[in-house]
Parts: structure tokens; sequence; C-alpha cells
């Protein structure tokens, strides 16, 4: 899509608090005509048998162009909303939607909806740099459908 | 692999004072009320995280405390 600098909270390497990130603080990455892409993940980095892991508290993504929210990616199981699963919103639809229910939505997802819904890309090979990186959150993911599967909800 | 890592993203800390300088206007104009107050009120349960905006602003708490 195009560059980005991750801007993390303070301390954010500073185990059992919890932390967040973005691209860009809170700017997000501006693109060509008019595309609009956020993300903002929460974590926690916690004690494991390896040493320590980063476990995902939260996350939200948004896509929207010139304005218009195309897609609200959003898992957000504290506080009051009453909606503990991961789950999109897609604004944009005749009558708008409340939760639609998904899988774990990982961040290589949004970026790869965002290439899609954009056509744009930094690089050509994209498929298998996300792919790469898909396989490594794969590998140490404790949870993919639901994240009762972890115990988390 | 090596043309990956050279594209590796800048990783930019910020200070708390920087996330409350990023936090307090996008609050202001989202809810027209302080960041402290936002904070309290958050707190308190005032919020409900319904609806996009105010999501964006809880989640990025861990900027400011």
């Amino acid at each position: 899509m195009g560059s980005a600098n991750i801007t993390p909270s303070p301390g954010h390497l500073v185990p059992d608090r919890d932390n967040v990130w973005t691209i860009n603080g809170a700017n997000g990455l501006v693109l060509k005509d008019g595309y609009h892409f956020q993300a903002v993940m929460g974590y926690r980095i916690i004690a494991h048998e390896s040493g320590y892991r980063v476990t995902t508290l939260y996350y939200r993504y948004r896509i929207a162009c010139v304005g218009d929210e195309l897609a609200l990616i959003h898992w957000h199981p504290r506080g009051n909303s009453g909606y503990e699963l991961p789950h999109v919103h897609l604004p944009q639809l005749k009558n708008g939607t409340e939760h639609l229910p998904t899988g774990r939505l990982t961040f290589e997802d949004a970026v790869e909806w965002m290439i899609q819904m954009s056509h744009q890309s930094a690089r050509d090979d994209w498929p298998s740099v996300l792919g790469d990186s898909r396989a490594v959150h794969q590998e140490h993911r404790s949870w993919s459908t639901s994240p009762a599967e972890a115990g988390i909800v | 692999m090596s043309a990956r890592t050279e594209s590796m993203p800048v990783i930019e800390e910020m200070s708390f004072e920087q996330g409350r300088a990023m936090l307090a206007p996008l609050v202001q104009d989202r809810l027209g009320i302080t960041l402290d107050e936002f904070v309290s009120r958050y707190d308190d349960g005032d919020f409900r995280e319904d609806d996009d905006q105010t999501l964006g602003l809880v989640m990025m708490l861990p900027f400011v405390r």
C-alpha cells in the first residue's frame, strides 16, 4: 500500500502491562484516490515457557475512502459494548450492519482487505509477504476462530 | 529476506506527553470534552464502545496512562 511507521505506546516492551500500537500515530495511512487505513492493536507481553510471548488484547482496523467508511474490523472483548466476539461493520451497505461475526482477523488480513479494496499495493509480491507474516502468527497464536479457544471470553 | 528487512517500518515509541498531545485534540474534536474528562468518564463507565470513533479513542488510552 505504502510506507508507514509503527507508533507504540510508552514502555511498549515492558512485560505485564497493557500496550497499544498504531500506524503513524493517529493519522493512519493515506493512499491515493482518498483511501485511508487505520490500525490499532492492544497487546500485552506475558511470560511463557519459552521466555515471553505477545498476546493480543483487542484490535480495530478501519478502511475508508473520502470519508466513507467501507469496513470497520473490530475485536474488543473488554469494555462495555456488550459484544465480545470478533466482528466487522460494513456501513456502506444499504441499511448498514450491526455486528457481523468473524473469526480472528489479523493485521495481515486487514492489509489485504485494504489492498483489495483500493487496488493499491507498494510491492508486487505482497501475497507472499503477507503469507510469510501470517505463518509466524499461525505458529504462535492461541486462538483463531473464537477467543473462547484461549479462554478469553 | 534481506530485501524485506530493508523495508521494515520504523518503530517510534511515543512518550506519555506526546500521547496526550495526540489524543487530546481528537477527544475534543469528536466528543467536545477534555482528555482528562474523557478518561475519568470512561473509567466511570459513561462511554459505550458502540461507535467506531469512540472505540478508537478508548483503544488508544495506553498512550496517555
